[in-house]
């Protein structure tokens, strides 16, 4: 089996590839969850690359579907635009896009659905030290998320590796008011 | 309405019923490229002595977690 691609330029290029589309229709994204830790050396796995975008109309869905399928990429819920924006995006579930024909990695794209995902856009940021040109949620929203809402094992050593990378640097007040959104949004 | 629910696991297991070598192959090379990204990041983190030491700090949050 060939296993000769030693370089990340698969992942990095599938991102970039995605979210060019976005940009060049003005449409605002943050890249979140996992993919930040690993963007950072967390050394476990995934398939997914988790972004959230801003609202977007079923029309300017449709538009950026089409935009999307032109540069090569398929949604695997389907094909119709219509149909996965009423069924999956306007009740808050994600979509999950892979370039035509294969397998991963995959991009689980959501809409922002309240203030706290339009806070994460609105504080979105290039991270130098992952060395790649995207935009991300905050090292705190991150943080935050794992420790308040995610909780498993996983997410913990996330967030434990996110502080190690970024000691000093955490602003601990800035992770409490996200918490604090946290459980007025998300835990009920 | 409910979000429409999709059988992910399902799906992939479908697909790789029907080509299981190419599904190995993109899921060793996505492997490849996430332990990629992993190196080049430490290889930044490692230019300096503050650098350094957080590796050590990082490894030892790799090694206790299950």
């Amino acid at each position: 089996m060939d296993r000769s691609v030693n370089d990340s330029s698969v992942l990095v290029s599938f991102i970039n590839d995605f979210v060019r589309v976005l940009e060049a229709r003005g449409i605002k994204y943050a890249l979140v969850s996992g993919f930040v830790a690993i963007a950072h050396g967390r050394s476990r796995g995934t398939e997914d690359i988790d972004v959230i975008v801003e609202k977007l109309s079923a029309n300017e869905f449709e538009s950026l579907f089409g935009a999307l399928a032109s540069a090569g990429f398929e949604c695997i819920q389907g094909g119709k635009p219509g149909e996965l924006y009423a069924d999956y995006l306007a009740e808050n579930s994600s979509l999950r896009f892979v370039r035509a024909g294969e397998f991963v990695p995959e991009m689980e794209l959501k809409l922002s659905k309240d203030a706290l995902d339009e806070k994460q856009l609105a504080e979105r940021t290039k991270l130098p030290l992952t060395g790649l040109p995207f935009y991300f949620s905050t090292i705190e929203t991150n943080i935050a998320f794992k420790e308040e809402l995610l909780k498993s094992p996983k997410d913990i050593a996330d967030s434990r590796h996110l502080r190690t990378v970024y000691e000093g640097e955490v602003d601990e007040g800035k992770v409490g008011r996200i918490k604090t959104l946290i459980r007025k949004y998300r835990i009920r | 309405m409910a979000a429409k629910k999709f059988d992910f696991a399902g799906f992939w297991a479908q697909k790789c019923r029907t080509d299981f070598k190419k599904c190995q192959r993109e899921v060793f090379r996505f492997n490849d490229a996430q332990n990629a990204l992993a190196n080049e990041f430490y290889t930044r983190l490692a230019r300096t002595p503050q650098g350094r030491r957080k590796i050590s700090a990082l490894k030892g949050i790799r090694a206790a977690t299950p």
